[in-house]
């Protein structure tokens, strides 16, 4: 994305002259703090908005030209862990996980399967029909993460992933990312937590005041 | 069965909305079915009172000499497009006035006027002028009454109640599309939660609207339905309370079998409009996100 801004309504502009190009397959952090706009960047970069001025491409598309049809196949390449789950509690956890494929005309017997191995290797294989409300945090966030990963996404995107969690959990989480990643997905996780973000080898962009600034990964980049 | 478990609706139904909406829904469409009812009465009325009238002539012997209504009736026979005739006997003619003059206050020496009764054939019929030239030919003096203002008149007041009935159609139609609009986008606001989880996973605008759209069909059909028997109901009670030969600003409400038919789309009419209703007001909310 090239000279992005950003603002509310009439409000004062979150993002100004954002720069950012994610390399595919690479692993980065965006981080700063609380209020900063990271939730507005990655909405930009998932199509829950669109930027006030400035250009998005995603896949060699430009979002602002495209149809409303077009919107809805771009979205499906990217996975979203949206800050607060963002899980239906009238599904199961099972359905939850599922609606990603399900809307896009995915029968029940075509996933099913998938969908159950992908819940085991998150560790829910025990809670398939239970609702997402009966789940705790660390479990709503694994559901969450499972669904966002659920179509393969090309891109995955994680809005603090690891909020509600205990360090022990969100070091877990960290390692599933990293996995997904090694997968193939190109996956940008946005925290305040720096100790979470130093705990991982991967680019860091940081947001303040409306702009962005990068830091390369330290030294050992991971083994590709 | 495993798989059906697992397939719940995205949409759950929302008893809180559909209840109150399923009720409104029923009562228009019980309305308009009555209406609609009207309307189809009003159309058969007429046409079957038209023929019977166009098909008939009275002729009043103003004499009220019966020799000379027999002679006239004989006349009146011999005319081409004539079918048949009858003389109404003088008690008929009594009969008639007695509303005016009381039964027992008709001298039986006053001079009333007789009729004559004339059957015309269906095809080329005689005209007023026929007969009343062929009457005058023959130095009776009658009136003739060829039913054409009577005629005119229930053609005028049966078209007034079927433009009232259809105006009442088309009101209510529009209050259920207005209404059913309302509740999606309601319905829409109550469950934004599901429905921005379906847009940002790529959900296309036709899916999500198809789902509401479901559920407007599936409530439609249910509230049609009931709307529609309730109005059957209403037609079998007029029929058994015996209400069958009576009549409204001139018209005789006789339902009969098409008004049953006439109910039967009824259910799947209102289904599509809710359906239809629902899935493009979606549409239209949607096209104001991103
Ligand atoms: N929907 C919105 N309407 C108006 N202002 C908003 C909205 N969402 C966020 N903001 C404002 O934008 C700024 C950045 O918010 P956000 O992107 O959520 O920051 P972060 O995720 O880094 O905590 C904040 O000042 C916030 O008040
Ligand atoms: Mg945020």
């Amino acid at each position: 994305m090239s000279h992005i801004g950003m603002q509310y309504d009439n409000g004062p502009e979150v993002l100004t002259d954002i720069n950012l190009q994610l390399e595919p397959g690479s692993f980065q952090f965006l981080t700063g703090p609380s209020g900063a706009g990271k939730t507005t960047l990655l909405k930009l970069i998932y199509l829950a908005l669109q930027p006030s001025r400035g250009v998005v491409q995603l896949f060699g598309r430009e979002p602002a030209l495209c149809d409303r049809d077009e919107m809805a196949h771009l979205r499906r390449k990217i996975g979203v862990v949206f800050q607060g789950f963002g899980l239906l509690d009238h599904l199961s956890v099972f359905e939850n996980v599922a609606v990603p494929l399900r809307v896009t005309g995915r029968q029940h017997h075509e996933y099913e399967d998938d969908v159950q191995d992908l819940l085991r290797w998150v560790g829910l294989g025990s809670v398939l029909d239970a609702s997402p409300a009966t789940l705790s945090g660390g479990e709503k966030q694994r559901v969450a993460i499972a669904r966002a990963v659920v179509a393969k996404p090309e891109l995955l995107i994680a809005d603090e992933p690891t909020g509600n969690v205990d360090p022990e959990m969100g070091r877990r989480l960290m390692r599933l990312f990293s996995e997904l990643n090694r997968l193939g997905s190109t996956v940008l996780i946005a925290s305040h937590d720096l100790a979470l973000v130093r705990s991982i080898a991967a680019d860091i962009y940081t947001i303040e005041d409306g702009k962005l600034s990068f830091k390369p990964a330290k030294s050992a980049r991971r083994a590709k | 069965m495993n798989t059906e478990r697992k397939q719940a609706q995205l949409l759950p139904s929302d008893a809180e909305h559909d209840g109150p909406l399923f009720f409104v829904i029923a009562i228009i469409v019980f309305l308009a079915s009555l209406a609609a009812i009207v309307a189809l009465l009003a159309v058969q009325n007429v046409n079957h009172w038209k023929s019977a009238l166009q098909s008939e002539m009275t002729v009043q012997i103003i004499s009220g000499d019966p020799a000379q209504t027999q002679a006239a009736a004989s006349l009146l026979l011999s005319i081409s497009g004539v079918k048949a005739v009858r003389v109404a006997s003088r008690e008929e003619a009594k009969s008639l006035l007695e509303p005016w003059l009381g039964a027992d206050n008709i001298p039986d020496d006053l001079p009333i006027p007789l009729l004559v009764h004339i059957r015309l054939s269906e095809k080329d019929p005689a005209s007023s002028e026929n007969v009343s030239e062929a009457l005058k030919n023959a130095g009776i003096e009658a009136s003739i009454d060829d039913h054409q203002r009577w005629a005119g008149d229930l053609a005028r007041s049966s078209g007034i109640i079927q433009i009232l009935s259809i105006t009442v159609l088309a009101l209510l139609v529009s209050a259920s599309i207005a209404v059913t609009g309302f509740a999606t986008r309601s319905g829409l606001a109550a469950r934004k939660d599901l429905v921005n989880v379906l847009h940002l996973v790529g959900a296309r605008d036709q899916v999500i609207a198809r789902l509401f759209g479901r559920r407007f069909v599936l409530l439609g059909l249910k509230a049609g339905a009931s709307g529609a028997g309730l109005a059957a109901i209403s037609i079998i009670i007029l029929m058994l309370g015996g209400v069958g030969d009576a009549s409204f600003m001139g018209l005789s409400i006789q339902p009969g079998l098409g008004s049953f038919l006439l109910l039967l789309p009824v259910p799947v009419i209102t289904a599509m409009v809710g359906g239809w209703t629902a899935h493009r007001s979606v549409l239209n909310s949607l096209r104001r996100q991103v």
